[in-house]
């Protein structure tokens, strides 16, 4: 028995050892072919681009073979790599419409140049430049330009990359994810979004974990679409899973579309949605627009309406300032009772932006709470109010410590970083 | 008579080489299971990665990080430079100096030309008093010094979290350094799972490596023989069973050097225990019994690509230090939460975790030297022959070793590190050198670890310290 045991552990031994330098054979060979096929995808994008860059169309062998091509994951990797050195190129201002790596790319030019005899004339130099391009005799091309080119190449390829939903919707859930972050890096949606992308883009959300929703509500924030926004997000509201509020909050930020139609659209239809997401929705609001401070103290006022919202309303208002909120926000500020406790914290930050001695008076009094958070922000706001040393002797001289300590911190801060800032 | 008591010897040993052989057997068996899990785990994740299956590094949970510092005035400044420079947006650096007799508060001060102020604190656990606090706000974030008396490194990280303005913070080691990516990828969960309460980060040795800008520039293994072998150690001990917790929600460590907690959830526990040498392990078993108490969902996860560079031990001295400091945590730790063992409503972490660390960590020396010691002796006796005692201890230690190199090389796969074919080499050697000689080494060391015990409870673990070189 001990002696089948030790062959075991040999055995696993041997298996592992293999398993090692097998593993790390296989990396290298990958890594290779990764490698020569990113040139490859590059050279064929950089084909396009030249072409556009010559008023020409996208060649049509080039877009069957991304159709075929990209059905394969680690291809369209390869393929999402090569642009993004070009990409990263063109920001950078290095970019070349000439390949220098290959020389069949500079005979190519050199054909189509052959090709236009008004060119063909210009000087022999040029013509022996194009054949042993060098990076330091070339100028990189105009930033706009590449960008027009590398757009426009996008543009024209985007109804392919849409098809290969198709192929990706078969498979598993990381590359169905994948399929979506790629759509959403290079902003296809924008270009084209048939109803069968769409329809498996929600199944994914649907069906798919955190990842896949996040890249699939980046992609549709790409297609300029506030309907389609508002159904991913209806999807996601009725899915169980947790998703994190920034990522909704965060993430609408990027909506490249008509950003208040989707406000509007957003607070005309709050209602079907949960808390959660209401708060979300307008935590974006606070951060995105001032426009709808009515909407949001309709919101306010109402008291039938969640806890959570009426805060995230009373953030909106410490942003953006509606004077018709204040006297709501005073008495929010006021009332440290049992639950209203939250409200008084949340309000009283509210209030700095409502400069007033009313505003003062009530921050004034809210020093001496017995509320750690409550005096905090009571001090915390009366210095953003630039309250002066003299205005606050009372507290100064007053035994209340906490309420002197707390104050005294916002003194220093102010103190401090007006020294900082050498005032 | 005599042979009765031959007879006798004669079974006892039997019985012990025996018990020792399966305690073997099952050791190395679970950490087979270990390390093809954390393999497995690694390449997954790699596949994610590939495959963008991450979410934006634009979402920035803010956090506070706690550093904890005594006598560290040669390595503080270099730790908030390079804590300044992470990759990310909304965080704080809360340095905690624990009464040092050095000058790490001035040190720190005047580098960063710091301002005091009389902020007040709520303390919402207890710890000592504080004497001063220092901030700055010219930096990219807010840094504050704090200057406390001394009460040990549980009783800094509980003022840290008293001053903490963000609801998550970090804790980490004043003589490490986060990598530049580290805050992004050690937030991911939380941006994933609502219920976690802590992240553990990964602990990587950065003796000899070169970081530019809290990016590995590059790689190799230490030239320090004591520093290297704890390169491969730390790979085994996180792929063979961090890993492998992390599956069924029950890491019973995650360490001091870098981990995540939910501020709340550490409050509601009384914060870190100031009378324990493991306050790392005993937080987290802290907050793993009151969580099933309360009946309250929670996970407790280990974010693999959230790394943290620390200094190893360069000296054996210092090293054996560390451990014994370790093995008396562990013990107290689990002493202190025995009542876990058999309780089956904890779950996985109560039968699997618990036991795990009961038998295989804190037992293994007095089990190890007691094997060892039967095992020569039923040679002696000619119970076992020698051929098959040396067969099997070298079958063993290749086993050993390969796992080792096993979990070396997919660590190496999904940190995107180049390892040069001297230092894979290297690596194997050191595999095998581990585990024949220096496990034996740190066995003795882990069971002589109460001698003295009362002496050392509760001082900072001192090595000597070095500047990490940071460009």
């Amino acid at each position: 028995m001990i002696e089948t045991l030790l062959w075991s552990y040999i055995f696993i031994c041997a298996t592992l050892i293999l398993f090692n330098v097998g593993f790390m054979l296989v990396m290298a060979v990958k890594e290779r072919i990764h490698r020569t096929n990113v040139k490859r995808m590059r050279r064929r994008i950089l084909r396009q681009m030249i072409r556009i860059f010559r008023g020409k169309e996208v060649e049509k062998e080039y877009l069957q073979y991304l159709s075929t091509a990209l059905t394969l994951p680690n291809l369209l990797s390869d393929y999402d790599k090569a642009l993004e050195e070009l990409r990263s190129e063109i920001e950078n201002g290095e970019f070349y419409l000439v390949d220098f790596d290959e020389r069949t790319r500079v005979w190519m030019r050199l054909r189509d140049t052959v090709e236009k005899p008004d060119e063909t004339v210009e000087a022999e130099s040029k013509v022996r430049m194009l054949l042993r391009p060098k990076r330091s005799a070339m100028k990189p091309v105009d930033k706009a330009i590449a960008r027009y080119c590398f757009e426009r190449q996008l543009q024209a390829t985007a109804e392919t990359i849409a098809s290969l939903t198709a192929s990706y919707r078969k498979k598993d859930e990381i590359l169905q994810t994948y399929y979506a972050a790629f759509l959403r890096k290079y902003g296809y949606m924008q270009y084209a979004k048939p109803p069968v992308l769409i329809a498996n883009l929600k199944d994914l959300v649907e069906d798919g974990g955190v990842f896949a929703s996040e890249h699939v509500l980046q992609a549709v924030y790409t297609a300029k679409d506030e309907n389609l926004v508002l159904d991913m997000l209806k999807i996601l509201d009725e899915k169980d899973d947790f998703v994190h509020p920034k990522i909704v909050s965060d993430g609408l930020l990027s909506f490249r579309g008509d950003a208040r139609a989707l406000q509007r659209m957003l607070l005309a239809h709050r209602k079907e949605f949960s808390v959660a997401m209401q708060v979300n929705i307008l935590t974006y609001l606070r951060f995105a627009s001032g426009e709808y401070c009515e909407q949001v103290f309709e919101v306010l006022e109402n008291e039938k309406e969640h806890d959570e919202i009426r805060f995230a309303c009373i953030r909106y208002f410490g942003k953006h300032r509606y004077d018709k909120a204040f006297r709501l926000l005073a008495d929010f500020a006021k009332n440290e009772k049992g639950e209203r406790i939250e409200y008084s914290i949340v309000a009283l930050t509210a209030l700095r932006n409502y400069p007033s001695q009313k505003t003062l008076e009530i921050l004034r009094s809210k020093i001496n709470s017995p509320y750690w958070f409550v005096r905090y922000n009571a001090a915390e706001s009366l210095e953003v109010l630039g309250i002066r040393y003299d205005e606050m002797a009372e507290v100064f001289d007053g035994d209340d410590r906490f309420a002197r300590e707390m104050l005294q911190y916002q003194f220093d801060q102010r103190y401090a970083e007006n020294k900082e800032r050498g005032l | 008579m005599k042979e009765s008591i031959f007879e006798f010897v004669k079974a006892f040993l039997n019985g012990a080489t025996g018990g020792f052989a399966v305690y073997l057997i099952l050791y190395s068996t679970f950490l087979f299971v270990g390390v093809i899990a954390g393999v497995l785990t690694l390449y997954y994740r790699n596949k994610k990665k590939r495959f963008q299956n991450e979410l934006d590094s634009k979402y920035h949970i803010p956090v506070t990080i706690i550093v904890p510092a005594y006598n560290e005035e040669v390595t503080v400044v270099e730790t908030v430079k390079s804590l300044l420079s992470l990759d990310y947006k909304a965080y704080e650096i809360i340095v905690v100096d624990d009464g040092s007799k050095d000058d790490t508060s001035k040190v720190l001060a005047e580098a960063f030309e710091m301002h005091a102020v009389r902020r007040p604190i709520r303390k919402q656990i207890s710890c000592k008093d504080l004497e001063h606090i220092y901030e700055c706000h010219d930096q990219k974030v807010p840094l504050v010094l704090i200057r406390k008396k001394n009460g040990g490194k549980a009783d800094a990280l509980n003022m840290g979290i008293n001053a903490a303005r963000y609801p998550y913070f970090i804790c980490m080691d004043a003589d490490s350094v986060l990598q530049a990516d580290s805050l992004i990828k050690i937030t991911r969960p939380i941006l994933e799972d609502e219920s976690i309460v802590a992240v553990g980060g990964c602990v990587r040795p950065c003796n000899d490596v070169e970081l530019e800008g809290g990016r590995v520039k590059k790689y190799r293994l230490p030239k320090n023989l004591v520093a290297c072998m704890q390169v491969v150690e730390y790979d085994r001990s996180f792929l063979g069973t961090r890993i492998l917790f992390d599956k069924f929600n029950g890491s019973l460590i995650i360490s001091g050097a870098f981990g995540l907690f939910k501020k709340e959830a550490v409050i509601a526990v009384g914060g870190y225990d100031s009378k324990t040498m493991g306050e790392d392990m005993e937080l987290v078993v802290d907050l793993h019994k009151y969580c099933t108490t309360n009946k309250m969902p929670y996970a407790i996860k280990y974010a693999t690509d959230a790394i943290c560079w620390t200094q190893a031990p360069e000296r054996l001295r210092d090293l054996c230090k560390q451990r014994k400091r370790w093995h008396l945590g562990l013990f107290q730790t689990l002493m202190k939460h025995k009542s876990m063992a058999f309780d089956f409503q904890s779950g996985p972490v109560s039968f699997i975790s618990y036991l795990y660390f009961f038998i295989y960590e804190f037992l293994s020396p007095f089990i190890e030297l007691f094997g060892l010691f039967v095992t020569i002796l039923a040679c002696c006796f000619r119970l076992i022959s020698l051929e098959f005692f040396l067969t099997f201890t070298l079958i063993y230690a290749l086993f050993g070793a390969t796992l080792t190199m096993t979990s070396f090389f997919a660590r190496v796969q999904a940190s995107d590190i180049q390892v040069t074919g001297r230092d894979m080499w290297k690596a194997w050697l050191m595999c095998l050198f581990e585990i024949t000689f220096m496990h034996f080494v740190m066995t003795y060391v882990r069971a002589t670890a109460f001698i003295g015990y009362r002496k050392k409870k509760l001082q900072w673990g001192r090595i000597e310290r070095k500047k990490i070189s940071l460009k």
